[in-house]
């Protein structure tokens, strides 16, 4: 039932999905091509503001596609579970765990594109520039190895942190979202405002853990640090950073997740 | 004739506001049932608790001896009192969710019964009007072959002739071993084809008893007999 469940939920959010995703690469192909104009920016101021504009405008697209796809996954969540659409949702003979397993996947999957298209996105824009710029490709590249060597790209170890990371993020971002909606059921009226406040709540929250978990990381002993070896104490604190930061966050995703399955199985109130 | 729906000491509360107070019922298998009452009388609230779409505060529902859950949705089709259908979906795009979920849905049947109104299968939800709409979840509803049929006033708010259609529907389409609990204020329609009625006030049964026996010890029809016990 699972299968179909995600079967489904895919059939009937690939559409704007896919569409929102080939946005982020059209963004990035036009983005590429204003940059072509970098060389004529110093003749023209009027060539300088359109490009900056054009810039500023890919960014700004770039992170409304991103918000568009959460907002939509999330509605989507919201609108199957707790609306009129619920009467069936929640009529179908499967188990109620399954549903949120269901939404949980195919929204992190999607998700997971998206941030994989933003990426795509970038990197065509980036290719145009350093296309459009005398920049030598093998220094830019070495100056990537090394920055990467720095943030501790070549260990093994802190790759899969990264990798982890990667995967992690949509997953908690899209149930972290699911929770705010279910705990907004729980009012007994005001339940999209149940829910905002909960979003802020969480957000309020997540600075603080966050901030916790940066000092607690070693932030002190790269202030504290000398000149010599700056780069492999940032490289340390960068490292450890991560590793407690999704350590946190793989925690606190497992704890929504299992709140969301427990007020959808036991607090269930369509009214 | 075996037990087909159990509820025991159900007990339904927002806040301090009682929707079903102690509630016991029994429903037997190949009837059709009416649930009788006035607005705010807690015929919704019962049908929601009985479907999974509601906590009870207390008591407990078995459908066929099982708790609200899997086996109880397995058996049970439901219309709401609402459209509940996704809108960007197409009618055919539907079906296939039924058909996916639902073992006993009975896709043929859902086709003839389109095909014999004139819905096209292609069209969108969003593209047809309310009555339509409804027309079609009767239909899916309708072409399940389930034990227990909830119908959640499936004539409110249709035209004289759309009800016609709607309780033949009803009536040519149930196996004669389901039954049948139907929910609604306009007695007058749907008394004829009532087996059993159930008068539901403030959350409490006031009567369940079959419309013959209205019939006979009350020497009134059970729109009635309403109109007595529920007059205002």
């Amino acid at each position: 039932m699972l299968g179909k469940l995600i079967k489904h939920d895919f059939r009937a959010t690939w559409k704007v999905m896919v569409s929102l995703d080939a946005v982020l690469v059209v963004l990035g192909i036009m983005a590429a091509v204003v940059l072509q104009t970098i060389p004529h920016v110093e003749d023209s101021f009027g060539m300088g503001l359109f490009m900056f504009s054009c810039i500023g405008l890919f960014y700004i697209g770039v992170i409304a596609a991103n918000i568009v796809s959460l907002i939509f996954l999330v509605i989507r969540y919201y609108r199957n579970l707790y609306t009129p659409e619920g009467y069936l949702t929640f009529t179908l003979p499967v188990k109620t765990d399954m549903i949120i397993h269901s939404k949980v996947i195919t929204g992190s999957v999607w998700m997971l594109l998206c941030y994989l298209f933003t990426f795509i996105s970038l990197v065509i824009a980036g290719a145009g520039f350093v296309a459009a710029t005398d920049i030598s490709r093998a220094d830019l590249l070495n100056a990537m190895r090394e920055g990467f060597s720095i943030l501790g790209f070549g260990d093994p170890g802190f790759t899969a942190i990264m990798v982890f990371v990667i995967l992690l993020t949509p997953f908690a971002g899209i149930v972290s979202m699911y929770f705010c909606i279910s705990v907004g059921q729980l009012w007994q009226n005001h339940k999209i405002l149940g829910a905002v406040l909960c979003c802020i709540g969480l957000y309020i929250l997540n600075q603080i853990v966050t901030q916790v978990v940066f000092f607690a990381s070693g932030f002190w002993s790269l202030m504290s640090g000398s000149g010599a070896d700056i780069d492999a104490t940032f490289g340390t604190l960068y490292k450890n950073m991560m590793l407690n930061i999704s350590i946190v966050t793989f925690v606190e995703a497992v704890i929504f997740y299992i709140v969301c399955i427990f007020i959808t199985r036991s607090k269930i109130n369509l009214d | 004739m075996s037990s087909l729906l159990q509820i025991s000491s159900l007990t339904k509360k927002y806040g301090t506001l009682t929707a079903l107070n102690d509630l016991n019922l029994e429903l037997e298998s190949g009837h059709i049932t009416g649930l009788l009452g006035p607005n705010g009388s807690g015929k919704t609230t019962l049908i929601k608790i009985i479907c999974g779409l509601l906590t009870p505060t207390s008591g407990t529902v078995t459908v066929k001896g099982n708790p609200v859950g899997v086996e109880s949705k397995k058996v049970i089709s439901y219309l709401p009192d609402t459209t509940y259908l996704g809108k960007s979906s197409s009618v055919e795009e539907i079906i296939s969710y039924f058909r996916d979920f639902y073992e006993d849905f009975d896709q043929d049947r859902a086709y003839d019964m389109l095909q014999k109104l004139g819905i096209d299968p292609r069209s969108r939800l969003r593209t047809l009007s309310k009555g339509t709409k409804e027309k079609v979840q009767l239909i899916l509803v309708m072409s399940r072959r389930a034990d227990l049929y909830i119908l959640d006033e499936p004539i409110a708010g249709v035209d004289p002739a759309a009800r016609d259609y709607i309780l033949n529907t009803i009536i040519t389409n149930y196996d004669e071993n389901a039954s049948i609990l139907l929910s609604t204020h306009l007695i007058t329609d749907v008394e004829n084809i009532l087996d059993e009625v159930i008068f539901l006030k403030q959350g409490s049964i006031v009567r369940h008893s079959t419309v013959d026996e209205i019939r006979t010890s009350e020497g009134k029809s059970v729109d009635g007999l309403f109109r007595e016990v529920f007059k205002c």
